[in-house]
């Protein structure tokens, strides 16, 4: 059952990996330097005046954060199309659930990304139910085949902090990290899909996430 | 050594700010707005218990439990520079319908009704006194044939007809349209089908009318 989910994953992915771009081994982008602009404390606010109903400020809330929101759902689900239905969706909960956030307890920026991230890999997975029965031939020769693709993947990440903070992980805390967030994979699919125990799974996922907290220095 | 979930949502955040931009094509933006100006918010809750966003999407991978996010952190925005700061910032062809929508649909005093297109798809007309202003949001609307347009009217006490804009039909999710011109109290707005360009009066029967009062 859970090979064939592997096997389903591989061949009928919305996210495309033609070019095995969400799997295994990063490549990592150079880019232009931080220009490093925190507007978190602002974007609460807005948040709080869209709480009180205040339309145009959600349409200020949009215009901030809008391309941010959509770079991660499009990274989870590659489908351009997908991702902006992904993202109306995830503005409109965004609207609804606003008089729930608090702003004592965090970001918004994260509340707001949170919820594009969750929509986004929920999208992904319902894709992947749909077409699981499909393919209940030829699970071996799938699986091996999706072994080579994952040794060839490529994720692009375009920050210079995050990217050297992902440099300093292992390979394998590396995959294990990506897998998980860009992926969406559970932990489970990553044992299976990896060939190692949960354990090992959870070990390296708890590294890695640690690993990239302390350099990144988002210690609270 | 684990994370605090406020630690670990603050990595999420930083690998989540970390991919590109991705700029929305224009017709999102319209999209969303008239979809929220229809669409009522969450009563608050007193304690706002770790929401069912934050602790599904953690569960999916970490499977502590989660509360809501962090404050602190040094994440960062607008790290693309200028050139993300120049698109989110651009005016879109649409934004000047969507911003007066927005404050319609703020007015203190809206009101709304709907009703039944003919030919397909429901309409709801919202309205505010206060700002003399309405707009038409229908869902299911066809589309029309080259070289027609849909048209809007404000029909006063005596059936006079003021046009108030062309629109057509959205080839996705909800159609909408802030009139032109200034309602008056008890007006009845009217939609027709004229040829592309729109017309000075009505040239066919209405398939729809809805009257504010």
């Amino acid at each position: 059952m859970t090979v064939m989910l592997v096997a389903a994953m591989q061949k009928t992915n919305p996210r495309g990996n033609r070019n095995g771009r969400i799997f295994g081994k990063l490549v990592l982008v150079p880019r232009l330097p931080n220009s490093d602009l925190d507007v978190g404390d602002d974007m609460g606010e807005l948040l709080v005046r869209v709480a009180s109903g205040d339309q145009v400020a959600f349409g200020e809330l949009y215009d901030v954060t809008a391309p941010r929101v959509l770079g991660l759902i499009t990274r989870v689900l590659v489908d351009r199309a997908q991702s902006e239905e992904v993202a109306q969706e995830v503005f409109l909960e965004i609207w609804q659930s606003a008089t729930r956030f608090d702003s004592s307890k965090g970001r918004a920026i994260s509340w707001m990304l949170t919820i594009a991230h969750r929509r986004a890999v929920d999208r992904v997975r319902a894709a992947q139910s749909g077409r699981e029965r499909d393919l209940k031939v030829g699970i071996r020769e799938f699986a091996v085949e999706y072994d080579d693709v994952a040794e060839n993947a490529e994720i692009r990440i375009e920050n210079e902090r995050v990217r050297r903070a992902l440099e300093g992980l292992t390979d394998l805390q590396r995959q294990a990290v990506t897998l998980a967030y860009y992926g969406g994979y559970t932990q489970s699919e990553l044992a299976e899909r990896l060939g190692i125990p949960l354990g090992t799974v959870k070990t390296r996922l708890r590294d890695g996430m640690t690993r990239l907290r302390n350099e990144l220095g988002v210690a609270s | 050594m684990n994370l605090t979930p406020r630690e670990q949502n603050d990595v999420e955040t930083e690998l989540g700010l970390a991919v590109l931009p991705v700029e929305p094509s224009p017709g999102l933006k319209a999209s969303i707005m008239a979809k929220i100006a229809v669409t009522p918010q969450l009563p608050r809750e007193a304690d706002a218990v770790p929401g069912r966003a934050e602790s599904a999407a953690h569960a999916r991978w970490f499977t502590r439990p989660v509360t809501i996010l962090v404050a602190a952190a040094a994440a960062i925005l607008l790290f693309a520079g200028g050139v993300f700061a120049g698109n989110a910032f651009a005016p879109r062809p649409l934004d000047t319908q969507a911003a007066s929508l927005a404050e319609l649909s703020a007015a203190g005093d809206l009101q709304r009704a709907s009703a039944e297109v003919a030919g397909g798809g429901v309409a709801t007309l919202i309205w505010s006194l206060d700002q003399r202003r309405s707009a038409v949001l229908i869902d299911g609307l066809s589309a029309l044939p080259a070289g027609k347009t849909y048209q809007l009217w404000y029909l006063d006490a005596e059936g006079a007809a003021t046009p108030a804009g062309t629109f057509e039909a959205s080839a996705t999710g909800t159609t909408w349209r802030v009139l032109d011109g200034a309602m008056s109290g008890g007006d009845t707005v009217g939609v027709t089908v004229e040829p592309d360009g729109g017309s000075p009066a009505p040239t066919t029967d209405p398939i729809l009318a809805i009257t504010s009062s």
